[in-house]
């Protein structure tokens, strides 16, 4: 396995655009509150639309496509097959939620129904409109931000804090892995798909023995530091990255407020769980 | 008395000896001290005591008083120390702990509950205080090894606390960084009237700017406690494995005497005059220049260029040869491209343009693995190599993976480990070693695989100068008697001027000088380019009007080693 050359990653890119003007909190609130609209329904109608508008977000983010486009190809990809496995299980899912059935394809037990389609084409749906938002929060929400947004909404501090030290030092890990494994394979270790997978799995634990024992190492350090700079001191700390709600953060907000509450109002009074208009 | 320490003892929980044995000592206000001692001398864990990491987060046994600004320290919380004194360590990654160099600054004032709208002009006027202003939204992988410890420096100026500890601030830096690093320290100790305490090994190099008083410590007591012309003019600091500044060692070698009179903790105002006859007639008497021996190239590198991210050049166009036999030192700043010549040259990256052979063998026809049984590398961090609990399993390990027979790897484990004097240790598992023993255990796993060309990447960091002159003396033995050649990457430059004798230098990615050692040390506008400075003894030189400093060097390298073979 040679080093690869890696331009981008999946972490926060500043790019100055309005999303990142947004307040940590609003971001926050908003993931959540999308999360909890795509759980709440199976409404292709809404679904698509809110695919429509994260892709939309997504966009506005301006991060280059080319950041992004392999893990929405792999996570489209995965949903797919997610969805054959779903067929491959219980083919007759989808007749049974809607309670009609239309065959196109007689194949026996394999059958394949308009409505078992419609079905599976509404869950991958579903279970994709959470990807674009997530990468979209990922992408303009400022590590620190976010764990000073997770504390001002009653996550306590050294849980909150842990968040930006794992991505504090995520990088520095990522070295130590290298170095590690630069040494290890100058050393005979075998990391290439020359060999077996057994070998390899064993090769690797030659390679995690020391980044666990280095890392914990730095560890006691990092924690001696923060100690020594009055780390934990108080019940309470405040935060330099965190910033007051602006007026836009209210409105925001409070739309989230309005579309969620909708979101729960269809689904309390709604007759059918599926829609299907046929 | 801003620090007062009586009778003070203490004893680590997992240790079976006080590593501090009835420390006395006083620190006024406003002075300026130095720490110094070999590892295990006791020094760091008097720092350890200053800031309260003993005993609230490091526990053992202690007796005796200390007394911080005027109160006994026993009565102490955690936040008492922290107010009174801030730490600089030695590790700058693991004390910056924000993710961008605002937020690190701002760390302190975070944990006293400071609104975030008062933090904003503390950070900023803190951050000019050490030249950071313009560098608060960057994140840590975007800074030098000297920015981040402004960084820290800036973490523990915010609190306004009277004294200042650093645990060795120069361990991590290049040279010229910490020259810069003493300055600021010194200005800070003079205009901010804090008081100053280092712990550090590098003294030439603390030295730069004058200091009060130094503190010598050994087996965990004080053996002195004098003013630095008074100590570096007695012979303590070579009896306790302390390296003395190398214009004293030249001076020494002369047969000239140090009187502390003259002021001799600075070079510039010594009154050298005195000095010139005898320092002339050593000289003079046994200068002879060097015959070049005829030389078989072993590894060539040509045009080498290689990116990481194909915009910029991380190694560009590169071309240099090492011969058979030869000691070379590759020097250059972090990031001028050193260490990927050595994940070129080892086969983890492979080259976008250029070739690199190992005599007549293009290296790319082999695989990562059959490379490394003829170029051996031996990385910085002896941590990232060691992956077995054993020593023995530990220097067998290459050998098993080449598929020899167990009585044959038995036989050339024993033989090795007896080289690099660890044979006793053979059945010891490798927790219980120090960190330069451990470095010793992943040589011998390297040349147990006999390998024709040895790399040592900052052979030196994180060892004390006793057991860094063991281990370079006995590289060096291996250069000589079995014929090994030897390429250290370094910015160490009493290492490189002691050991090396052809230097290769990097700077932003090129390769600006290829040159007898001595020549390249001879030229202070080269040395800037890549952030290093000329040592004292080409100063020496010059301040004695010396015509040939670059043969001025080299007699005194000469006379070293001939002393150190004595």
């Amino acid at each position: 396995m040679k080093a690869e050359k890696i331009a981008f990653g999946i972490s926060y890119i500043d790019t100055g655009s309005a999303l990142h003007q947004l307040n940590g909190i609003t971001k926050f609130v908003l993931f959540m509150a999308w999360v909890t609209v795509v759980l709440t329904t199976f409404d292709l109608r809404l679904i698509g639309g809110l695919v429509c508008v994260g892709l939309l977000l997504l966009k506005m983010t301006r991060v280059p496509v080319k950041a992004y486009r392999t893990l929405l190809i792999a996570t489209a990809s995965v949903l797919s097959l997610n969805a054959l496995f779903m067929f491959l299980l219980a083919p007759q899912q989808g007749t049974a939620y809607i309670g009609s059935e239309t065959i196109l394809l007689p194949l026996g037990f394999y059958s394949i129904t308009q409505e078992t389609l419609f079905y599976l084409v509404t869950i991958t749906l579903k279970y994709f409109s959470m990807f674009p938002i997530a990468l979209v929060f990922v992408f303009t929400t400022h590590p620190t931000e976010f764990s000073a947004s997770l504390n001002r909404l009653g996550v306590p501090y050294k849980i909150a804090y842990a968040v930006s030290l794992t991505l504090r030092y995520l990088p520095e890990i990522k070295k130590d892995y290298v170095n590690i494994m630069h040494a290890q394979q100058a050393r005979g270790i075998e990391l290439s798909k020359k060999a077996s997978f057994f070998a390899r799995l064993k090769s690797l634990a030659s390679i995690l023995g020391p980044l666990i024992f280095s890392s914990l190492d730095k560890t006691e350090e990092i924690s001696n530091a923060m100690t020594l700079r009055g780390f934990g001191r108080h019940q309470y700390r405040t935060w330099y990255s965190l910033k007051p709600l602006a007026v836009r953060d209210w409105l925001c907000l409070l739309g989230i407020l309005v579309c969620v509450s909708l979101a729960i109002f269809k689904r309390v009074f709604e007759t059918q769980l599926f829609w299907y208009p046929f | 008395m801003q620090i007062e320490f009586s009778n003070f003892s203490f004893q680590y929980k997992s240790l079976d000896k006080p590593t501090l044995n009835n420390i006395n000592l006083k620190i006024e206000k406003g002075e300026k001290i130095v720490i110094i001692g070999a590892s295990g001398s006791g020094k760091s864990t008097v720092g350890r005591c200053l800031n309260g990491l003993i005993p609230h987060a490091i526990k053992g046994q202690c007796s005796g008083q200390l007394h911080i600004a005027g109160k006994d320290s026993s009565q102490f919380e955690m936040h008492h120390y922290t107010e009174l004194v801030g730490t600089v360590l030695q590790d700058t990654d693991s004390q910056f702990v924000g993710l961008t160099v605002g937020e690190d600054i701002a760390f302190a004032l975070e944990n006293q509950c400071t609104p975030t709208a008062e933090m904003y002009p503390v950070v900023k006027s803190t951050a000019q205080m050490v030249e950071l202003e313009s560098l608060l939204d960057r994140s840590p992988q975007e800074l030098s090894g000297g920015q981040k410890q402004r960084v820290s420096l800036a973490g523990i100026l915010v609190d306004d606390v009277d004294i200042l500890l650093f645990d060795e601030p120069l361990a991590a830096l290049d040279p010229k960084t910490s020259k810069k690093t003493i300055e600021i320290i010194d200005q800070l100790h003079r205009d901010a009237n804090k008081t100053i305490i280092m712990i550090e090994h590098r003294l030439e190099d603390v030295l730069h700017r004058d200091v009060d008083r130094i503190i010598l410590m050994a087996d965990g007591a004080i053996v002195a406690d004098m003013t630095p012309d008074k100590l570096l003019a007695s012979s303590l600091l070579e009896t306790h494995g302390i390296r003395e500044p190398l214009y004293l060692s030249a001076l020494k070698s002369a047969g000239c005497v140090i009187d502390a009179q003259d002021k001799p903790s600075n070079l510039n105002t010594m009154p050298l005059e005195k000095y010139k006859g005898k320092v002339l007639d050593w000289f003079n008497a046994s200068y002879i220049a060097v015959q070049a021996e005829k030389q078989t190239p072993l590894l060539t590198l040509s045009g080498l260029t290689y990116s990481y991210n194909g915009e910029v050049n991380a190694v560009d166009d590169v071309s240099f040869t090492v011969n058979k036999g030869e000691f070379v030192s590759i020097l250059g700043k972090n990031g001028s491209g050193k260490s990927t010549l050595t994940k070129l040259i080892m086969g983890v990256v492979e080259p976008d343009l250029g070739s690199i052979f190992l005599n007549d063998q293009d290296l790319a026809e082999l695989s990562i693995f059959e490379r490394s049984q003829r170029v051996g590398v031996v990385m910085q961090n002896p941590n990232h190599m060691i992956s077995h609990h054993m020593i023995f399993d530990e220097v067998a390990f290459g050998l098993r993976n080449r598929g020899l027979d167990e009585t044959l790897i038995n036989e050339k484990v024993l033989d090795v480990l007896t080289l690099c004097g660890l044979k006793k240790y053979r059945n010891w598992p490798i927790d219980a070693l120090s960190y330069g023993q451990k470095k010793r255990v992943t040589i011998a796993s390297i040349l147990v695989l006999e390998p024709e060309l040895l790399i040592l990447d900052e052979p030196t960091a994180g060892q004390d100068h006793r057991s860094y002159t063991a281990m370079l003396s006995f590289i060096k033995t291996l250069n000589a008697s079995l014929g090994i050649t030897v390429v250290i990457i370094s910015h160490d430059l009493h290492l490189v001027l002691e050991y090396t004798t052809r230097s290769i230098v990097l700077a932003d990615s090129q390769l600006i000088a290829d040159a007898p050692m001595t020549q390249v040390f001879s030229q202070p506008d080269l040395l800037a380019k890549a952030n290093l400075v000329t040592t004292s003894l080409y100063e020496l030189a010059v301040n004695l009007e010396l015509a040939d400093s670059s043969a001025f060097m080299q007699h005194f390298i000469e006379a070293e080693q001939t002393r150190h073979n004595a």
